[in-house]
């Protein structure tokens, strides 16, 4: 181990005050009013009648020095050395000066080919994870899945022509780091895992029987070495198992599928947060565009569009309109694995009369 | 790659950690935290025995939180004073001190926990 | 380690058949950025080569690991390829998490430092940001993911969390650039990371701890579904009514368009139109935002602003997915004692969850498992109606109060509430 001076441990988050556009440091705290000039330019007016413009482009997230430099070029130019990331991985250029939205929006196309958007009533970036870039479980691959998306929904991010904002994310395994959201891609897996007994000694075996949520995982030995069993029918595929030890591959790349899920919702308005529910399963993992998944969320979307009212978000449309004409609107086949069977399942059937006939 | 110890070899992985469990002796320790510029005294043999003791008892290794809530325990009741505890173990060994105690007292190398995007 | 060095133009070492189909089209392309870095960074294009074999293949050439820098016990995410092979530059390719500026604000002089740290070290590959929220460096090996993380911290920068351990916290921009947020979500941000550093570099949890914190009930740092413990912005009292305002908008847009887009969209029908006036009734308000999302210019959150804590939400592994729910109705945050109030809550519910909870458990999980009313005696917080939907409707109770003791020495009780005196600590922000 080298005896160099290590560096000041526990400095804990950068200072954010001194990463903030003159403008927002000057007005924090004392805005007043917002409006969106055009989809992904905002204004903000401060009390004191200042005034800051914002434009949001979209970024692909992963992004090379190359990219980052050229980002930082242009908030030099135009915003005074300040920019910002949004949660979705959109960036933010703010500035003062009206006259320069439009240079502005210029070099953000010319320079980086990053469009603008992603407000109000449209589709945002989506949220994703690491896939098969970076990650250790995926099953599928993530970055490239958002791209073949979004190179399809671009028109939705520049434009606002939706009743509500719709957010997307998509997930390499099942742990669904992306989350819930108004739409969402996860990949799911079909049978139960193949246990290598010749590499069960890297594992924690009681970890790997405590872990599993359907107490399918129980020990054995195999040719005199300790190691563990999967009861089969017991098995739901979650992947678990296979997060806690290596040797229990939940992957197949065969039979591993994509399934769409839809109305979950984080915003506390109206009805508060929801879950997300299943739409479509046994979409095919087709790389590299996944021209299947972006046929059904196009569907979804369309279907969307035509029926919701204004600040309807997805899954408040589909409460509202219910199920059925869900399945009637988007032609998406409605099967027993749509019925949930978890422990909560009574819950989620239709427990009065109320049907529409 | 290996070591030798009293004059036998003994195989390790890249890291450091025995390739057969079998192998372990208090020397071996000392010499595989040599290799890692550790200087072990009482106070890490001590967390040695308490590792393979652990283990041979339950088939897992201690987490942090089983350290700072056993261990730490003895020195404080409260919440804070086992991360004080916690702070005195990294005193011991700087590089994350559970896979530094795995590797010394001849146990698997600690896994990952999942990890998301 | 084995590099070809390059030709002008594209790498030769490139084969990328299926990666190239993700270069046209009009959303900015990850695989073209990283062609062209690749000619700087020859290990950027065996990772394009590796990950169009798993385009290919659809499977997965990454094996985790674990590393970390000195005195930490996280935030650095280990990979090494199964490929090393053929791939040698990838066969150590960790991920450094960085915890970045609150509300993932920068200047250019901080952006530009973190991208020469990751450049000199490393790959150099930057993802802004990651879902945990923290700016995600790619591309290390062994020794330079420690030489790049003691850069990176003699910079002003700190690592991430992961593991059993809190995690770095998010939030939005808040008051920085929003006349909604009704809290410094920055300021909160930075001070609990600070606060709680110990616990975000030295995992000792039962699982890890994610806080999130939104301005107001839009919600735009994802925190109600996305973290075990959101820190959501809201207000005591009457919301601010601009009457003028709301006269104007309602000559504009028509009395229907409010009537459908406002009135009848309010969760609990506390809203009414009296003429070209919007009457609300307080009391019945549950701060959801709707109505000022929809009127922003005539509608603002009310004055005496505070948060309101939830709990537990996390998605679906092991339980099936739980949301978060309310543990603090309200609390103000804005003195040092308000802060110092937030600290003790979440010292004693930390406590009790690691006192009590199983490996692996998340706070969500534990709650499920014992109970929100044990949950809070242990806590030692007060049960208010607020918290819950409903009232139980399964009659099979443990009544303390009226159970008569038992004939056979103690009554086996629940976990029982402690009293600790509140611990101050300074704050390092």
């Amino acid at each position: 181990m080298s005896a160099t001076k290590l560096a000041q441990r526990d400095q804990g988050a950068p200072d954010y005050t001194k990463c903030l556009h003159p403008a927002m440091v000057k007005n924090y705290g004392k805005w007043m009013e917002h409006e969106r000039i055009r989809p992904g330019v905002l204004v903000y007016t401060a009390e004191n009648g200042d005034k800051l413009y914002t434009v949001r482009a979209g970024s692909p997230r992963t992004m090379s020095p190359i990219t980052i430099r050229k980002i930082c070029d242009i908030a030099d130019r135009y915003c005074e050395g300040f920019l910002r990331f949004s949660t979705r991985t959109n960036v933010e250029f703010s500035l003062t000066k009206k006259e320069d939205i439009e240079p502005l929006i210029a070099a953000i196309e010319t320079e980086l080919g990053f469009p603008i958007g992603g407000t109000g009533a449209s589709i945002s970036n989506i949220a994703h994870t690491q896939g098969w870039l970076h990650c250790n479980l995926p099953a599928t691959d993530a970055a490239g899945a958002v791209k073949a998306l979004m190179d399809d929904l671009i028109d939705e991010f520049e434009n606002e022509n939706f009743p509500n904002r719709v957010k997307i994310s998509t997930s390499c395994c099942q742990i669904n780091c992306g989350r819930h959201s108004d739409i969402a891609i996860i990949v799911q897996h079909h049978h139960a895992p193949r246990i290598n007994h010749n590499n069960m000694q890297i594992c924690e075996l009681p970890k790997v029987v405590a872990i599993c949520p359907a107490a399918a995982i129980r020990p054995s030995v195999v040719d005199g070495n300790p190691t563990v069993e999967v009861v089969a029918e017991k098995c739901m595929y979650c992947g678990a198992c296979h997060g806690q030890c290596p040797s229990m591959e939940i992957r197949d790349a065969d039979t591993d599928s994509l399934s769409i899920w839809v109305g979950g919702k984080g915003a506390n308005t109206r009805g508060g947060p929801s879950l997300m529910k299943l739409a479509v399963w046994g979409l095919p993992n087709n790389p590299p565009r996944w021209p299947e998944v972006s046929e059904a969320v196009r569907t979804i979307l369309a279907a969307y569009r035509e029926g919701a009212k204004d600040w309807e978000r997805v899954g408040e449309w589909i409460e509202r309109i219910g199920w059925q004409r869900f399945f009637e609107k988007t032609g998406f086949p409605f099967t027993k694995y749509h019925i949930e069977d978890g422990p909560n399942a009574m819950w989620t059937y239709n427990r009065s009369t109320h049907v529409r006939i | 790659m290996s070591i030798e110890v009293n004059g036998k070899v003994i195989e390790i992985d890249e890291e450091g950690y025995l390739v057969d469990r079998e192998d372990w002796s208090e020397d071996v320790s000392e010499a595989i935290a040599n290799r890692d510029g550790i200087d072990l005294k009482d106070e890490h043999m001590g967390l040695v025995d308490y590792f393979r003791d652990y283990y041979e008892e339950h088939q897992v290794h201690p987490t942090m939180h089983v350290l700072v809530q056993r261990l730490g325990g003895k020195i404080g009741e409260k919440f804070h004073e086992h991360k004080e505890y916690e702070k005195f173990l990294y005193m011991l060994f700087p590089t994350d001190p559970v896979s530094e105690l795995c590797k010394l007292a001849g146990l698997p190398k600690p896994l990952p926990s999942e990890h998301d995007g | 380690m084995a590099k070809k060095e390059d030709d002008k133009g594209t790498n030769p070492g490139l084969n990328t058949p299926l990666l190239d189909q993700l270069e046209g089209g009009p959303w900015p392309s990850f695989v073209s950025d990283l062609k062209q870095w690749s000619e700087t960074k020859p290990q950027v294009a065996q990772l394009l080569n590796q990950l169009e074999e798993s385009y290919e293949n659809r499977w997965n050439y990454w094996t985790g690991t674990v590393l970390n820098v000195s005195g930490y016990g996280g935030g650095v995410i280990a990979r090494l390829s199964d490929k090393a092979e053929k791939y040698p530059d990838l066969a150590e390719f960790h991920t450094i998490r960085v915890i970045p500026p609150p509300g993932f604000v920068y200047s250019t002089e901080r952006l530009r430092n973190l991208a020469d740290i990751c450049e000199k070290h490393g790959a150099g590959i930057l993802q802004l940001h990651g879902l945990t929220g923290d700016a995600l460096a790619l591309g290390f090996d062994n020794e330079s993911t420690f030489a790049a993380a003691e850069e990176l911290m003699a910079n002003g920068w700190d690592l991430g969390g992961s593991g059993a351990a809190l995690r770095s916290l998010q939030c939005c921009v808040g008051q920085a650039r929003c006349e909604m947020a009704c809290f410094d979500t920055m300021k909160t941000t930075r001070f609990l990371t600070n606060h709680y550093i110990d616990f975000l570099h030295r995992p000792e949890f039962m699982y890890k701890f994610k806080i999130k914190i939104s301005g107001c009930a839009n919600d735009c740092a994802n925190a109600m579904i996305g973290s075990d413990m959101p820190i959501m912005g809201t207000w005591r009292g009457p919301m601010q009514i601009d009457q003028e305002k709301v006269a104007e908008y309602i000559e504009e847009k028509g009395i229907e368009h409010v009537i459908d887009n406002v009135i009848t969209r309010c969760p609990t029908r506390c809203i009414s139109v009296k003429g070209k006036q919007l009457l609300v009734d307080d009391e019945n308000c549950v701060r959801c935002m709707h109505c000022i999302n929809v009127m922003h210019k005539a509608l603002k959150p009310g004055k005496d602003q505070g948060v309101t804590i939830c709990l537990g939400a996390k998605r679906t592994l092991k339980i099936g997915d739980t949301m978060s729910s309310v543990i603090v109705p309200f609390l103000k945050l804005d003195s040092e004692k308000d802060f110092e109030n937030l600290t003790d809550l979440i010292d004693r519910m930390w406590e009790f969850w690691n006192d009590n909870g199983m490996d692996h458990e998340r706070i969500g999980e534990f709650i499920a498992r014992v109970g929100l009313g044990t949950f809070l005696e242990g806590c030692g917080i007060e049960p208010d109606p607020r918290m819950v939907q409903s009232t139980r409707t399964s009659p099979y109770i443990n009544f303390e109060e009226l159970a008569p003791g038992n004939f056979e020495g103690e009554r086996t009780q629940q976990p029982k509430a402690w009293n600790r005196e509140p611990e101050t600590r300074e704050s390092t922000s």
